[in-house]
């Protein structure tokens, strides 16, 4: 535990002013900083288990009357009899404060964690040659569907996508482009909210080529898309245990398969070929093959 | 900067809800007397910082590390040591039962009754709202002289609404008391560590508690910290008035006026001599403090005469 340490002056809480109050401590209060940290430890990975999110049986009460749709309460009830469980002692209400995102709370199905991040941008490099067509005269056709694939999106949708070169403005030099957009009237405005969308612009910004170690210019290419955050295909909701093995284990162990075994075409003759290298007495004595038994005299 | 590496070490941003704050005071060292605990409110007592970083000022953000201690005039008035604990708070319940769970029957751990849990920790017990809470015991046995066992605890891993099933044991015609997570139930199923046995002794589990057991809970959210504050009449700077603060001696009654260094009255003396009745032969020269101050010497308004 640390200790700290503060003298406080009693004469800076005094009055000295002249009247009644001379002398008497008239600050009310004393303010002292403190600075208080927490050490921290990983408890590593954890265990996932079942759990029942329903009442797998109809409480016996409800609000403090008897459910009769419990077998038991109105069985019960049908044959007059009332015991004080069927009016209820519920156990005590848990009042939620602060955030508690991290936590698996009840009546809470896994949709309910899901949330989106909304349009995002970024800068990259440019794919604008995975619009080109094969036309050598003019190869950036506005319009045309390089590729079309149908696919299911994050929420079960069906997205008609489309790679499409979706604009070329030469005199601001900006090209819109898009890859797996479903093809809609949204296409390129700040509506679509599927696939990706490319503008390529004039001017250049500096990436550091990590092959060459030098600083280079690159076009400017901003990558727009909806950012789909935590959804059903990157989540469930399941309990979690500790199994005490895993403690500070941050990571489920991996197996390495790069050890082969090569077996069945020579396994058959492999002791016999080992012979080969039996090259002494004291080899033989120490193999044996299963077969040569010897006997020193 | 090595690399791979990671503190372990971050500011606390605790909530007073997470605080137990306990005062003691004494009048000297010498004479501590028996230790009585005071509790204070950490509501009243702690309050946290607004960090400048935030923007959006319509929402508090914690500022983490730093608190103030605000402590009342009142309480900490009195010349002497205070010493005032800042320790995570204590829940107390008791374990109702022990087992193990139905899906893995190696993992053992503690079922808890919410119903026994105080309404305002209630919160802490929703799923794996306890991970890293530390459990202590308090002693079974009524003869002990003491309540608590020292120096034993466990951490909590883990803990989940529960409920009991009734499970076949494999191999056998046996049934035995299992538990499955259920968010219906009232029970909590909570794992600890240790509670694994060794690789040497497979058959030997070490202790997690028994049922009916009383324990206390804690949050492990901060270090507890220890703040000794001592009340002093005197430091350098009430000595510097004496030095180097200005002084009045009126010639007329004999006060001599000590200032601080805003040329309030600080201290006020009577200074007088005391001659032998007979032959009015001079024997001490007296300077005794005065306890009724004589307002007319304020130094503003001899110095402006």
């Amino acid at each position: 535990m640390e200790l700290i340490r503060r003298k406080i002056l009693l004469e800076d809480l005094i009055s000295r002013k002249p009247g009644v109050t001379y002398g008497t401590m008239t600050a009310s209060t004393i303010y002292v900083k403190v600075f208080l940290t927490q050490n921290v430890e990983d408890m590593g990975m954890y265990t996932d288990v079942d759990f029942s999110d329903a009442p797998v049986n109809p409480p016996y009460s409800i609000n403090g009357t008897p459910n009769t749709k419990n077998i038991l309460s109105n069985k019960l009830i049908t044959s007059g009899i009332t015991f004080p469980f069927m009016s209820g002692i519920t156990p005590g209400v848990i009042n939620l404060t602060g955030d508690t995102n991290d936590l698996r709370l009840v009546n809470k199905p896994v949709d309910d964690y899901y949330k989106t991040s909304g349009i995002l941008y970024g800068f990259t490099d440019s794919k604008l040659s995975d619009v080109k067509t094969y036309n050598i005269s003019n190869p950036y056709v506005i319009g045309f569907d390089i590729n079309q694939e149908t696919y299911i999106n994050y929420t079960g949708d069906t997205i008609n996508g489309v790679d499409r070169l979706v604009s070329i403005d030469l005199t601001n030099g900006i090209t819109g482009y898009t890859f797996n957009a479903n093809n809609d009237a949204f296409i390129g405005t700040l509506n679509q909210t599927t696939g990706l969308y490319y503008n390529d612009a004039i001017g250049t910004r500096t990436i550091l080529n990590d092959d060459t170690g030098i600083i280079e210019d690159i076009g400017i290419s901003t990558v727009r898309y909806f950012g789909e955050g935590w959804n059903e295909t990157n989540s469930s909701l399941s309990a979690i245990t500790k199994e005490e093995i895993y403690l500070g284990v941050v990571s489920p162990p991996e197996v390495q398969s790069d050890i082969f075994i090569e077996r069945g075409v020579v396994s058959v003759l492999e002791p016999h070929m080992r012979l080969s290298e039996v090259e002494s007495l004291e080899h033989l004595l120490i193999y044996g093959n299963g077969y040569y038994n010897i006997i020193t005299q | 900067m090595a690399s791979g590496t990671y503190g372990v070490v971050r500011p606390a941003d605790i909530s007073p809800g997470d605080v137990e704050i306990f005062l003691h005071f004494t009048t000297s060292r010498d004479n501590i007397g028996a230790v009585t605990l005071t509790k204070l409110d950490p509501t009243e007592v702690l309050l946290s910082v607004e960090n400048p970083n935030n923007t959006n000022t319509a929402v508090s953000e914690v500022f983490g590390g730093l608190y103030t201690l605000k402590l009342p005039t009142a309480s900490f008035g009195q010349k002497g040591i205070y010493t005032i604990i800042i320790k995570p708070i204590e829940i107390r319940t008791k374990i109702v039962d022990c087992g193990v769970l139905s899906a893995f029957p190696d993992i053992k751990g503690l079922v808890f009754d919410t119903a026994t849990v105080d309404n305002k920790f209630l919160d802490k017990f929703e799923n794996n709202g306890l991970i890293g809470y530390r459990i202590e015991y308090l002693n079974t046995d009524p003869s002990s002289s003491q309540k608590k066992i020292r120096n034993f605890f466990r951490v909590i891993t883990s803990n989940n609404k529960s409920e009991p099933v009734n499970q076949n044991l494999s191999n056998t015609n046996q049934k035995a008391i299992r538990y499955r997570f259920n968010d219906s139930s009232s029970l909590i199923f909570t794992t600890v560590s240790p509670s694994s046995s060794t690789n040497v002794k497979p058959n030997t589990l070490p202790f997690i508690g028994s049922p009916n057991q009383d324990v206390i809970i804690t949050n492990t959210f901060f270090n507890p910290i220890m703040v000794e504050i001592e009340m002093v009449e005197h430091d350098i700077e009430t000595l510097a008035f004496g030095i180097f603060g200005n002084q009045t001696k009126s010639l007329e009654d004999g006060i001599y006026t000590n200032y601080n260094f805003s040329n309030e009255i600080y201290k006020q003396y009577n200074l007088f001599e005391i001659k032998d009745s007979f032959s009015g032969k001079p024997l001490f020269e007296v300077r005794e403090q005065k306890t009724n101050i004589d307002f007319t010497k304020q130094f503003n308004d001899i110095a402006n005469v």
